[in-house]
Order: structure tokens, then sequence, then C-alpha cells
């Protein structure tokens, strides 16, 4: 693969953000490139949903910049979050409008059609949303809601996708379907995917690199040959993450 | 046998959320919250206090005043604290991680309206010393007595409304519930605009359709027959006033009513591209064209019952604009609480109406910075969080 700046979907460095007069992350330094899938793990209140709202220009970082695309956020908010998809959280689904309008009013703000899938596939299909999609939101089960909520994300194939605990919950099909969705996309050059999950054990076999944030700062990281070695070796990055979890509770 | 629940304990999770959000919050808004908000509250105290002090022979002589309008006035600010908490209150007692809890409906309410008493109190004792201190300003003899009265007029209307607005479900005024059932009216025409479908969100309209619930078949009943009464006084009188004046009025009444601007908070349209003036014009879509068209029904008698004097709907139908944009201001920046929005949008319209009355247009100028103000941290928080 190819590694030039050019690439570059994210590139956050030295990023201090928190709420009030409290510090969640301290210091973090994030890339990823087209093609990569990157992972971001860590224990609650590690500070990876924060890191998600500095990096989608939900939170201002107090120091540290952030460039999307090679735009930079702080700068130019709206054109560089035209860059990003982001799979909101379950309960920021506008519950009232049915899962079709929910995609309308996304693709109209991306100046998109409402079916414009990355790479061509059929999102509504893949996800298995077929069934819900002309229902209220507010009737759909939380694996449903978060099938809409990654489908949003998708829409107008936008280069960066980022997914924030969106594989829980999914059932057995449409997770496996997901993964491979992710795969592909990232095969294709064409998008780069970042991935908040407690779910290790797909870490190995999806990401192309992995993050462990503990106390606000990333303690360990995995490359791409790391983590093929390790998904060799079932349950082998389970038992890394697990002894960087404890150390960091000790610490 | 099963335990008696904690009774305190919505009282409490109340006050851990008022502790969390101010612990998250920037100093520099805690000091403009407290240091800003205290400072022009004491000034409005003070202005009132001067005033009373001023003119106190008028207002002892005044006998209305101090025995049916004060014990009124009372009344409705009691009235209005104990709706406002105990619906607060009650959505804390019904929340998620207190559903699961083996609580009856009985223990519910017990726990709601503890806490609504417990907060309510001390809003009773403010207004109870307020009166106090303009009883006192006034010359008003024995003014500790009024004081204490208008506080037990206070609470006991508070006392009863939060009574009366536990004993309803909670989701009949939380403006989160999400209504199903008859199929209502599409409004796909105004909303399916880009960006699409956000009034019906914002709204809680259910698949872009207004349904026909008996509280909006009453507001619209009301404001038919108010403007029909309205529209009939301006025709009889030969006066386009009473026409214009009622429909600027309930115009504003109807944008504010209809206009929320909750969807700024969330991150579909946040961590997205639309911006922020676009935003706010899709959410004020609907609620301005509600107005409108109320005005409109009205200005059409207006200028019948006075062609002459064509100038008084336009100028009102301007009016109605420009308040409905000040309106917008608050609105956006008060995202979160719709009550919080109009309180703060009477009380600078209130003090800019007084403070132009004393001391000319100039005043006006404030409130046209203070709207810039809103408006430029509204969006900075929609842009950058």
């Amino acid at each position: 693969m190819d590694k030039t700046t050019g690439d570059l979907l994210v590139d956050a460095a030295g990023i201090v953000a928190g709420y009030g007069s409290g510090r969640v992350l301290r210091g973090v330094d994030i890339t990823l490139r087209r093609g990569e899938i990157v992972g971001v793990l860590g224990a609650n209140g590690a500070g990876k949903s924060t890191l998600l709202k500095v990096l989608t220009g939900q939170l201002p970082p107090l120091a540290g910049e952030v460039r999307i695309d090679g735009v930079d956020l702080a700068a130019a908010p709206e054109r560089a979050k035209a860059r990003f998809g982001l799979a909101v959280d379950l309960n920021e689904v506008p519950l009232p409008l049915t899962g079709r309008q929910y995609l309308e009013l996304v693709a109209s703000i991306r100046g998109c059609a409402a079916d414009a899938w990355p790479g061509g596939e059929d999102a509504i299909a893949l996800l298995a949303l077929d069934r819900w999609i002309d229902g209220p939101i507010a009737t759909f089960s939380l694996g449903t809601r978060m099938k809409i909520a990654i489908a949003a994300a998708l829409l107008g194939a936008p280069p960066l996708l980022i997914f924030d605990e969106s594989l829980n919950g999914l059932d057995p099909v449409t997770a496996y379907n997901v993964k491979q969705l992710f795969r592909r996309l990232a095969a294709s050059g064409r998008h780069g995917i970042l991935v908040c999950t407690h779910i290790v054990e797909i870490v190995p076999t999806l990401c192309t690199e992995a993050l462990f944030l503990t106390g606000g700062e990333i303690a360990r990281r995995w490359d791409g040959v790391a983590l093929a070695a390790l998904a060799a070796r079932p349950g082998a990055f389970e038992a890394e993450v697990i002894a960087a979890l404890q150390t960091g509770e000790a610490a | 046998m099963r335990a008696a629940p904690e009774r305190t304990l919505v009282l409490r999770y109340l006050v851990a959320e008022l502790r969390a959000s101010i612990r998250n919050a920037r100093p520099g808004d805690l000091a403009w919250v407290f240091i800003g908000g205290g400072a022009l509250i004491a000034y409005a105290i003070g202005i009132v206090i001067v005033r009373v002090d001023g003119r106190s022979e008028q207002l002892l002589a005044t006998d209305w005043l101090w025995w049916t309008a004060l014990p009124l006035a009372m009344a409705l600010a009691g009235a209005a604290a104990g709706w406002s908490l105990a619906t607060l209150a009650q959505s804390r007692a019904h929340a998620p991680f207190l559903k699961a809890l083996p609580l009856s409906e009985r223990d519910r309410r017990r726990m709601a309206l503890v806490a609504t008493l417990a907060l309510g109190l001390p809003v009773a004792i403010v207004d109870g010393a307020l009166v106090a201190a303009i009883s006192a300003a006034a010359k008003q003899t024995a003014p500790l007595a009024w004081g204490f009265g208008a506080t037990f007029v206070a609470i006991c209307s508070l006392g009863a409304m939060a009574v009366l607005r536990l004993r309803q479900s909670p989701h009949t005024h939380g403006g989160s519930a999400i209504e199903t059932g008859a199929a209502g009216w599409s409004i796909r025409l105004v909303d399916a605009r880009t960006p699409r479908w956000l009034g019906s969100w914002a709204a809680g309209h259910v698949g872009g359709r207004i349904r026909p619930t008996l509280s909006r078949v009453f507001a619209v009943l009301f404001l038919g027959g108010a403007a029909m009464l309205l529209a009939t006084a301006s025709i009889v009188h030969g006066s386009a006033t009473p026409a214009v004046a009622g429909g600027v009025i309930g115009g504003l009444a109807i944008f504010m009513a209809t206009l929320s601007c909750r969807p700024l908070l969330s991150p579909v349209l946040r961590a997205s591209a639309l911006t922020f003036g676009r935003a706010v014009r899709g959410l004020a879509r609907l609620p301005l064209l509600l107005s409108l068209v109320f005005f409109s029904a009205l200005a059409a008698p207006a200028y019948a019952a006075d062609p002459s004097m064509a100038t008084v709907p336009l100028t009102g139908g301007a009016g109605l604009l420009v308040l409905n944009g000040i309106y917008t201001a608050f609105a956006a920046f008060f995202a979160h609480s719709r009550r919080l929005a109009a309180l703060a949008f009477f009380a600078a319209l209130g003090l800019t109406a007084y403070e132009t009355l004393e001391y000319g247009r100039t005043v006006l100028f404030a409130l046209a910075a203070l709207v810039v103000f809103l408006w430029f941290r509204a969006r900075k928080a929609y842009r950058h969080g």
C-alpha cells in the first residue's frame, strides 16, 4: 500500500481534551490512511468516545490539531465533516423518523441519493433492514437501530468511516456481513475505517492497526504485522489486551 | 415483605445531575451563568425596588394590587414552578435505570413529589423574600407578614400543581413521547425540502405526520376562535389594531410553541457537513410557516377594517418576523430547554422594553448585540462542541 501523506484520512497530533476542568485525553496521536482499519480499544472511561468526539468535531481539543483528509477540522469544520460518516450512538438516532426518512435526511445533508452506497453495495439488504426501513425508528430493536446508524454512516460513500461500538448487539449474520463489508471497503483503497470496540477478538482479524487507550493516553499499538501474528494464535491478542487492561488498572 | 423504597432517590438523582453538569461545564460558561445572570437579576430587582420606593403612596392606595394581583401572581409563579419541577422529577422517576427496580407507580409518584417539594420550597421562599422586600420598599405595614403570606400561597399552588401533574402519565408533556396510532396529516410538502425531515424530527411528528391529539385540536380551536373574535373586533371598530396585535402575539406564540432546536445537540447534525445556518433554517421552516399563516389570517381582516392604514399589517408582519428571529437565537442557544429559551427571551424583551422607555432607543442595540452573541455562541457550540 502506498503510504503517502495524500492517503492520510485522519491526522491528529497531541490531542488533549476533556470536560470542564478534567482531562480525559492527554496527548493522543493517531493517523489513519485509506485502506486501513484502525481499532481503538480500552476500558470504560479510557477516552475512546472522547477521542471520537474530538475527531468528529463534537468536542474541541484543548491542545493539538485534527486534520480529516487534509482539511483542518478547527478551521473548516463543514468541509472536514463532509469527509467522514459517523455511525451515531443508539440514543442519538432520530426516533420519530422512519428508517427511510433518516437516510433521506442524511442523504440530503451529504447531497447524494438515499441509496448512494459505497462500492455499489446494497447496505439495506446487507444489513437486513428491508423489513424495518419504513417503520418509525422508535419501534426498532437496539440491533436494528444500530443497523440504521451504520447504514447512515455509509451513505454517500465518505472516505472515512467511523464506528463507535457499532458491532455490539448485531445478530451474527449481520455482524459477519458488516465485517466483510469493512474489509471490502478498506481493500478498495478508497476508504479508511476507525472502529472503537470492546469486542477484542475481532480486532486481529479485522483491523490493520490497533491502539490501546488507558488513562487518556495510547498505552500500546499493534501494527498489521503484529496483529497478523497474534491472529494466528487463537486467544493471544485477547491475552495481551487483558494484560494491558490489568496493567492500566494497576497503574 | 418488600422494604419501603428510599423516598429521596429522585431528589438525590437530580442533585447528582446538577453537580455533574456544573463539574463538566467550562469555567467561562459558569462565570457567564452565575456572574452575568446574577448581576442581571440583581439589577432587575434593584430597578423594581427603586421604582416601588418612588411610588409607594400610589401603590399603597391601590388595594386590588395587594389583595388580588399579588396573590394571583404568587399562585401563578408557584403553579409554573410546580408544573416544571414535577415534570422534571417525574421523568427521572421513570428513568431507564429506575424502570428495572421493583417500584410501584405510587412509589415513583411519591419520590417525584418529594423531589418537587424539596426543590420548589427554595423557589417559593425566594418569591416570598422578594415580596417582603417590595412590601418594605412600598412602606407597607408588616412586610414580613406579606412575605410569609406570599410564600404560603406559592407553596400551596406549587404543591397542588405538582400533585396534578404527577397524577398524569409521565409521557403526557415530556416532549419525548413518540406518538403512534392515528395516521395524521403528512407534512411531506413542507418537510421534504433539504435538509429533509428536520421539522418532523424536532417536533416528534412520527413518520412526518401530524396526528390530531386532544391538545392540538384544542389549540387549533382556541386559536381559530381567538382569530375570529379579533377579526370581528377590527371590522366592527374599523381599526386594524386588534387584528394585527392579535396576529403578532398569536403568531409569536405559535412559533415559540412549535420551534424546537434540540436536534442541534445531536451528532447526526453536529458531525455532519450541514452548516449551522441551514440547520436552524430547516428547524424553523414549519414553525415559521404556521406563525405566518396565523398572522396572514388576521392581516386580511385588519386591512379590510381600515384600508387607509395598510402600513399597520405590514409593520405588524415585519415585527413578527423580527420577534421570531430574535426568539430563534434564544432557542438555538438554549437548545436543550425550550422553557429556558422562552424565559430568557421574555426577560430580555421585558428588560429591553423597560430600559428603552426609560433611556431611549439606544438600548435596542444592547438587545441586538445579545442576539448576535447568542447566535454566534450557539453556532460555535454546534460547529466545534
